[in-house]
């Protein structure tokens, strides 16, 4: 019966719960250039999991860390037309045998695998020369921006998961919207 | 209103029904999704909002409910007690058998995905773990030092012969691919399996932290197919050289690897995952147990509120019933069981009682127009009706009754005879009359009764009739009829008759015998002898005498037949009595007149000249009677009486004769009865037939010393004085 009072502790603490968690990735560096007719983005973000995502990272459960990219005008209407909006999805696992890390690119399937988690995660946060957006689809005068988030997928995690994620601590990782000046 | 209350029950049942099966639906859906569907685990989030939610509305709903049921419960409302103890009792049934249902599954729950991990199976995964990384770990161990000794075996450091020995060492250890590095990386010969491939793949900074630090390194990594051993040694020789090799393992290890690390990371992740399941699980479960109990108190408020909802209704009912309200019915439950039957039952009693009800508004309404019919009959009616029930209490008067008896009787239903009695001095004499024949409440009775009041003399014809009541007893109808001025006329009218014939019968002889008697005296008077003349004398004088008396009597008899043709006015009695008894003062010397006036200036109505008539015969009479008697007097007096409301003037005319004997008591006032040798008999008469037209009455007593007689006349209120 202990779990049937943890369980209403939990009900107990679900509002307090959403409001705990901290957003420990962040966006380093982006840099947006012009090359040849095309812009492109290179960025460097840093996730610092949490320790409950690490403790599940541990015990084998895959990741899904999400990048949403959009470029639009500073002054968007929300009618208008984006003239870009990418996901950059990308998945970690800790394989216990040969205790490697394992990152896959779920836009291309392309596997690497790194003995340490730093390692992993910091080739996770370099993003490099990613091909954004033609300059002739942006209007010339206009100002624009990039607009950035990176942040842990719940949706990606396992189901048992995904109510604790959602309700609990220490799973709401996230940079939260960044805004980039992107100039024609 | 109790119809549209089941209504909205109803309605209000049906949307929290919807609200129950959208909540089932969610919770169904929900337990699909922990239990893998792959298509409804994206949903979980979204189904437990949904489920949360229902179920707080439910719980408002049941809270909603129970802060009215205990307001109807302190307020006493009809159905609240029996409401509040079905919830309770529904309530409490449900509670405890969900609550052990509830607890057992927990603990089965616990135990059950507890029981998918075993120790051993742990132990036995952990061993697998350790063995599969002891076998590589030696697989690599043993290419660390077969690079080694490949690097040591490079005696050439050309560029060319470096770049062949690593082509060649590569071939001869079946490595994928051979690097050979300066300690800065730099790339100093460089051999793949694949000749595409025309550069080595980045070290991982670690290796190359490593190498940096004098260490050398292995390690496994993952290739496309197969797993494969990266090992970077330094030159055992102490030359500049790092040698990179990357070696696949035997397709057996690789799989057997790759099964085994898959299996270790499910068994490892769904460990991890254990808590989490059991707390969705456990989430599940209990959602599903709020919600039965949610489900379980709200149908019992339902439940409890259709089934007491008749109830209540008719306990409504049943108070609307006691307050008069007879056209209430009830909604009939659609369900047909007791209730139903009760409810109907309670429809067709009220039916009855309106429809009865109704039945006597019109019986009611019937009799009342025949009372109003009646009543315009006797109020139209000149006779007096009064109806007494069998208590002899006054119920109806007609408006003739009280004009006759000179009373409100209006204000006097209800009274008991004996209280009419103090209405007036002629009601009184009226209930004296009536008391005989209201005893006898089987039997009619007739009767003339005569009254005396403010307005005099009156005579009615009554007649008691009984009849039957609702209760059985006999109550009396009593009708008179005021015959008063019949009476006068009829009698008036026959005297009249008699004077009128008796006059003309005696006095068409009277005057031949008189000129005979005188002719008789003038003839033979002055020729007969002395005495023989002085017999004549006598004898024809007693004839003219008789004569002239007999003329008198026959003019007073056409007095008497004359129709009255009264001038009355007010006049002050005691000033007129006064004036007429002068008259007779010192007449008779030995009759002594006592006059006592004290009536004062109070006025009648009367003709004077008739009014002295009166005074004169009573007087005269008294005189007469006490006449040749010592000590003989008469007396007169006047006085002012007051019965209830009315004023009478009285006057009292008594000597100390003789008296009245009884027999001529009764027939004092008749004509032709008198006492006196040479009375006509109509001086009383002639009184009383005066006193009556004036509305008074007369009677005569036997005194303690004589005979008196006394007359009441009405006084005149407010009258100004005689002019």
């Amino acid at each position: 019966m202990s779990g049937a009072l943890r369980l209403l502790l939990f009900f107990l603490l679900l509002s307090l719960g959403t409001s705990a968690w901290s957003a420990d990735f962040t966006v380093k560096e982006v840099q947006i250039e012009l090359q040849g007719k095309r812009y492109l983005m290179s960025a460097q973000i840093d996730f610092q999991l949490s320790e409950q995502a690490l403790e599940a990272l541990s015990n084998g459960v895959p990741l899904t860390l999400e990048v949403h990219l959009i470029v639009e005008k500073t002054w968007h209407r929300f009618w208008e037309p984006l003239p870009y909006e990418g996901y950059l999805r990308y998945q970690i696992r800790f394989l216990a045998l040969t205790g490697l890390y394992r990152v896959v690119d779920l836009q291309s399937g392309e596997e690497q695998s790194f003995v340490t988690r730093d390692a992993a995660l910091r080739a996770l946060g370099e993003i490099d020369e990613l091909a954004l957006v033609m300059q002739a689809e942006l209007i010339n005068g206009e100002s624009y921006q990039l607009r950035l988030r990176a942040g842990l997928d719940i949706e990606s995690l396992p189901l048992p998961l995904r109510p604790l994620a959602y309700l609990g601590t220490g799973w709401k990782l996230t940079t939260g919207w960044t805004q980039w000046p992107l100039q024609p | 209103m109790a119809s549209t209350t089941l209504k909205s029950m109803r309605l209000g049942g049906l949307s929290v029904a919807l609200l129950l099966l959208l909540v089932l639906v969610s919770l169904h859906l929900m337990s699909s999704a922990v239990q893998n569907s792959a298509e409804l685990s994206r949903y979980f989030v979204p189904l437990l909002v949904v489920s949360i939610t229902g179920m707080f509305i439910l719980l408002g709903l049941i809270f909603y409910n129970s802060i009215r049921l205990i307001r109807q419960y302190v307020r006493q409302r009809a159905g609240s007690r029996l409401t509040l103890r079905m919830v309770a009792l529904f309530s409490v049934i449900s509670l405890g058998p969900v609550g052990v249902v509830y607890y057992y599954s927990f603990g089965f729950l616990q135990a059950g995905i507890d029981s998918w991990f075993d120790v051993d199976i742990d132990r036995a995964m952990e061993d697998a773990r350790e063995l599969g990384q002891s076998a590589l770990g030696l697989n690599q161990r043993l290419l660390l030092k077969y690079t080694e000794q490949l690097l040591s075996s490079i005696d050439d450091q050309s560029e060319s012969a470096l770049s062949l020995a690593i082509a060649e060492l590569r071939q001869q250890s079946g490595a994928v691919e051979l690097v050979l590095t300066d300690p800065g990386g730099q790339i100093i010969a460089y051999a793949n399996v694949d000749p595409t491939v025309l550069a080595p793949g980045v070290p991982d900074s670690e290796i190359r932290q490593q190498l940096r630090t004098g260490n050398d390194y292995v390690g496994l990594e993952h290739g496309k197919d197969e797993l494969m051993i990266r090992v970077a040694v330094r030159d055992p020789l102490s030359r500049p050289f790092i040698l990179q090799g990357l070696y696949p393992t035997s397709t057996r290890i690789s799989g057997l690897s790759e099964k085994l690390e898959l299996a270790y990371n499910r068994y490892k992740e769904l460990g991890f995952l254990r808590q989490s399941l059991k707390w969705n699980f456990s989430l599940t479960l209990s959602l599903v147990l709020l919600f039965g109990v949610l489900s379980a108190i709200w149908a019992a408020f339902f439940t409890a509120r259709r089934m007491v909802a008749p109830i209540a209704n008719i306990a409504a009912g049943t108070r609307a019933v006691a307050e008069g309200d007879y056209d209430r019915q009830l909604p009939v439950p659609r369900r047909a069981d007791e209730l139903a039957f009760l409810v109907a039952s309670f429809n067709a009693m009220t039916r009855r009682i309106a429809q009865a009800r109704d039945q006597a508004d019109r019986s009611q309404r019937e009799v009342e127009g025949q009372r109003a019919y009646l009543e315009t009959v006797l109020g139209s009616l000149s006779s007096g009706v009064l109806t007494f029930d069998a208590t002899r209490n006054l119920q109806t008067a007609n408006p003739a009754a009280g004009k006759i008896l000179g009373s409100d009787l209006g204000s006097l239903i209800g009274a008991q005879l004996q209280e009419l009695a103090l209405g007036s001095p002629v009601l009184r004499q009226f209930v004296e009359i009536l008391q005989t024949p209201l005893l006898n409440p089987n039997e009619e009775w007739k009767g003339e009764v005569t009254l005396f009041g403010g307005e005099g003399r009156k005579v009615l014809i009554c007649r008691s009739t009984p009849f039957a009541q609702p209760n059985g007893r006999n109550g009396h109808i009593i009708l008179f009829d005021d015959v008063t001025a019949l009476i006068r006329a009829q009698r008036d009218a026959a005297w009249g008759e008699v004077a009128r014939r008796l006059a003309h019968e005696i006095k068409n002889p009277l005057t031949p015998i008189q000129l005979s008697a005188e002719r008789l005296r003038h003839k033979y008077l002055h020729t007969m002898p002395e005495q023989d003349a002085r017999v004549l004398d006598r004898a024809t004088h007693t004839i003219v005498q008789q004569v002239e008396a007999m003329k008198e009597m026959v003019n007073d008899f056409s007095e008497y037949a004359r129709p009255p043709q009264m001038q009355a006015k007010p006049l002050q009695a005691d000033r007129l009595i006064s004036e007429v008894v002068d008259l007779y003062r010192g007449i008779d010397k030995e009759v002594c007149l006592d006059v006592s006036l004290q009536a004062g200036t109070s006025q009648i109505e009367a003709d004077s000249l008739r009014l002295r008539q009166v005074v004169h015969n009573l007087v005269k009479n008294a005189q007469e009677a006490v006449a040749g008697q010592d000590n003989g007097c008469v007396s007169v007096s006047t006085q002012i009486i007051e019965r209830a409301d009315h004023a009478f003037f009285e006057m009292r005319v008594q000597d100390n004769g003789p008296g009245f004997s009884e027999e001529m008591l009764q027939h004092l006032f008749e004509p032709y009865v008198t006492s006196k040798p040479k009375g006509t008999g109509l001086g009383l008469a002639i009184v009383k037939k005066i006193v009556e037209e004036h509305g008074g009455i007369i009677w005569a007593e036997n005194c303690s010393d004589g005979a008196c007689l006394t007359l009441q006349l009405p006084v005149l209120c407010g009258t100004e004085e005689e002019e």
